[in-house]
């Protein structure tokens, strides 16, 4: 399997030493994306999804441990037993990474063609003519009109969503195989999150990357991922193909989500469907279902951690008391 | 402006009425930015007016004029009839008694120093009001905090969508008519943001409450809103009654800002080709429409004439020179 797979993470644990005392923020999590494909990762503040990306990218900070059992196969590679100037060049052209905050990710006081360029000098020994050639036509793709004037402009000169195009442009320059984005449009409107996610898609299927979204918006996987895996408290709780994640979704956790989202067909004035309580303390996590606390549906099993699997059709589900009928719709929404 | 100063007796279920309001920023040494650009709206008693647009439209700003934080630079806001730009501070803060205000960032707008009783209370002290405990103990339970577990400690105790639980038992407890909410759920995760907007919901109900809830998310607007104001570059777009605007929209941005929601539902195709360009800069708004350099069914007319808001029948008002059919 692992021949074929584009990036296989194998039970990747990651944990924070904390004042508070150790957090385990990933736990235990499995997966695999294939060249081509888009994998949606969703989950709410504190459910580990930005660690789960962070991890692979090596981004994490000091007071972060990853569990030795933990695995990241990249191409069929062990990421771990990569020669160091291997993997000097897998982080940034191979596997690419945006961010949520287009701002605070570009820096304020280098020139956008410098900063599309750098990494293609770097990684591809391109010379400082094709790489700034390069990064005129980068910015052409991504949507930007008059590049070559933008590339002596600086970041603030630019909208957010301009600024969140140049990310794109920087990220997709040395040609990657994997595009990660981390909430890329978290911090935009409606109308520049659908252009942005329309030029992601569009990207991603010219060239035939994987790409890994991450958001907490069901939305947003609904119409641009092919798989998405439900991320809860460390812990991927359901995975399928997106078709049959929206018509049967299994886990309670992720029926009360999609019955949480206001929905623009909505009947005003109608009761959402509101999950009680908040996401455990992960320094002290349930010791059962980590859900079961907020779940309406608990049985006596849930005492115990339920196992993740398969219930068919590339879907896994780890819940001791699933849905077993499709998810009634909001009753207040009318198509 | 004088013009809307005589004629202002209002109708006796209009809470608020907003009339050519302009708010003006320097920025710069002679540039004017002029954020809110002439609006006007009602607000009725017991309504909830929903106010969308995307970030720079005005939308919040025009939310801190009816506040007069800051004082607008032109029009008038009448609160039950009296005119807020004319009142002195002192004036005006007897009148904050009765028109509340609930921010987007609930950590950011509660002093980390002070026990969470303590901002509860902090309006009726000012007031001096009478059985201050019991209404604190009241605004408290009203929004689901436990009074007695929960009044010694500190905000920085607490998750974000408590912190906006405390929020609202400030703004609830000197019992006011109205609230405005600038983006309330925002920064919060979806299941905690469904519990906030059901307490809205609530005590709007069970305390007669008037809303003027602003936000990004049209979503969270249809379900709140009675009412609806789409603002673009300082101007109304469009102002209607929820349903009638969501489901047939007149101005052709409404229609590009739902269209641009994205539906979970992988079944449901997205519509056509998405948004086109960006949001001009507020700085120097085009001329005549100033929605025209997005709209597909701009014309050299839109160009030189601007749109003035234009009743449609069943509380409908549109401001397009080629409304949709």
């Amino acid at each position: 399997m692992s021949g074929n797979a584009l990036l296989e993470v194998r039970d990747l644990t990651t944990r924070f030493d904390t004042p508070k005392g150790s957090v385990c923020a990933v736990n235990g999590v499995s997966f695999a994306l294939e060249r081509g494909a888009a994998l949606g990762i969703v989950g709410e503040s504190g459910s580990g999804k930005s660690v789960l990306v962070r991890t692979i990218m090596n981004l994490l900070p000091e007071n972060a441990s990853v569990s030795t059992e933990s695995r990241v196969f990249y191409d069929g590679c062990d990421v771990a037993t990569m020669a160091p100037e291997e993997k000097q060049h897998l982080w940034g052209p191979r596997i690419s990474m945006i961010f949520q905050d287009p701002m605070t990710a570009l820096n304020p006081v280098r020139k956008i063609g410098a900063q599309i360029a750098d990494p293609q000098r770097y990684h591809l020994h391109r010379t400082k003519r094709q790489a700034w050639d390069n990064a005129a036509d980068l910015l052409a793709q991504v949507g930007i009109s008059d590049p070559r004037r933008r590339l002596d402009q600086y970041p603030h000169e630019l909208s957010g969503g301009m600024r969140q195009r140049v990310m794109i442009a920087i990220a997709i320059g040395c040609e990657p195989d994997l595009l990660i984005a981390d909430e890329p449009t978290t911090a935009l409107d409606v109308t520049v999150q659908r252009q942005i996610l329309d030029l992601l898609t569009e990207i991603q299927r010219d060239r035939d990357m994987g790409l890994l979204l991450i958001t907490h918006d069901l939305g947003v996987v609904a119409q641009h991922t092919d798989h998405v895996a439900v991320m809860y408290a460390g812990s991927f709780v359901e995975s399928a193909p997106t078709g049959t994640l929206f018509r049967n979704m299994g886990h309670r956790y992720t029926s009360a989500l999609l019955r949480s989202t206001p929905h623009a067909g909505a009947v005003p004035h109608t009761r959402l469907h509101s999950i009680a309580g908040r996401p455990p303390d992960l320094v002290n996590p349930p010791s059962g279902c980590r859900f079961a606390p907020r779940c309406e549906h608990t049985v006596r099993d849930c005492r115990v951690p339920p196992a993740y699997l398969s219930v068919g059709d590339a879907h896994r589900l780890a819940c001791h008391n699933p849905n077993t009928t499709q998810v009634p719709r909001d009753e207040g929404i009318v198509r | 402006m004088t013009t809307t100063e005589t004629s202002a007796t209002p109708t006796a279920d209009v809470l608020l009425e907003v009339s050519e309001l302009e708010v003006e920023f320097r920025s710069g040494r002679s540039d004017v930015t002029r954020a809110v650009a002439g609006i006007s709206f009602d607000v009725r008693r017991g309504e909830t007016l929903g106010i969308v647009g995307e970030s720079g439209c005005g939308k919040s700003t025009t939310a801190r004029a009816i506040l007069q934080l800051p004082r607008p630079t032109g029009g008038t806001v009448r609160f039950d009839g009296r005119d807020l730009t004319k009142l002195s501070d002192a004036e005006m803060r007897s009148v904050r008694r009765r028109l509340q205000v609930i921010l987007q960032d609930p950590i950011a707008s509660l002093n980390p120093r002070r026990k969470v009783r303590d901002i509860v209370a902090e309006g009726l002290a000012i007031w001096g009001l009478a059985d201050r405990d019991e209404r604190v103990h009241r605004a408290m339970e009203a929004v689901g905090l436990d009074p007695d577990a929960t009044g010694d400690r500190l905000p920085s105790e607490f998750s974000g969508g408590q912190c906006q639980r405390i929020s609202i038992a400030r703004a609830l407890a000197l019992e006011p008519e109205m609230i405005i909410c600038d983006e309330p759920v925002s920064a919060l995760d979806v299941s905690v943001q469904a519990q906030i907007v059901n307490l809205l919901e609530d005590l709007k109900d069970q305390y007669g409450l008037t809303l003027v809830f602003v936000s990004h998310d049209l979503s969270v607007v249809r379900i709140v809103s009675d009412r609806v104001m789409v603002m673009y570059l300082g101007k109304v777009c469009e102002i209607g009654p929820v349903t009638e605007l969501f489901d047939d929209p007149k101005h052709p941005y409404t229609r590009m800002l739902l269209d641009a929601l994205p539906v979970p539902d992988p079944d449901v195709k997205p519509e056509s080709a998405g948004p086109v360009g960006e949001m001009p800069s507020v700085i120097s708004p085009p001329t005549g429409c100033r929605y025209r350099t997005r709209c597909v069914r701009a014309t050299a007319y839109c160009a030189e004439v601007e749109p003035l808001p234009t009743e449609l029948g069943g509380d409908r008002y549109v401001s397009c020179h080629f409304p949709l059919s």
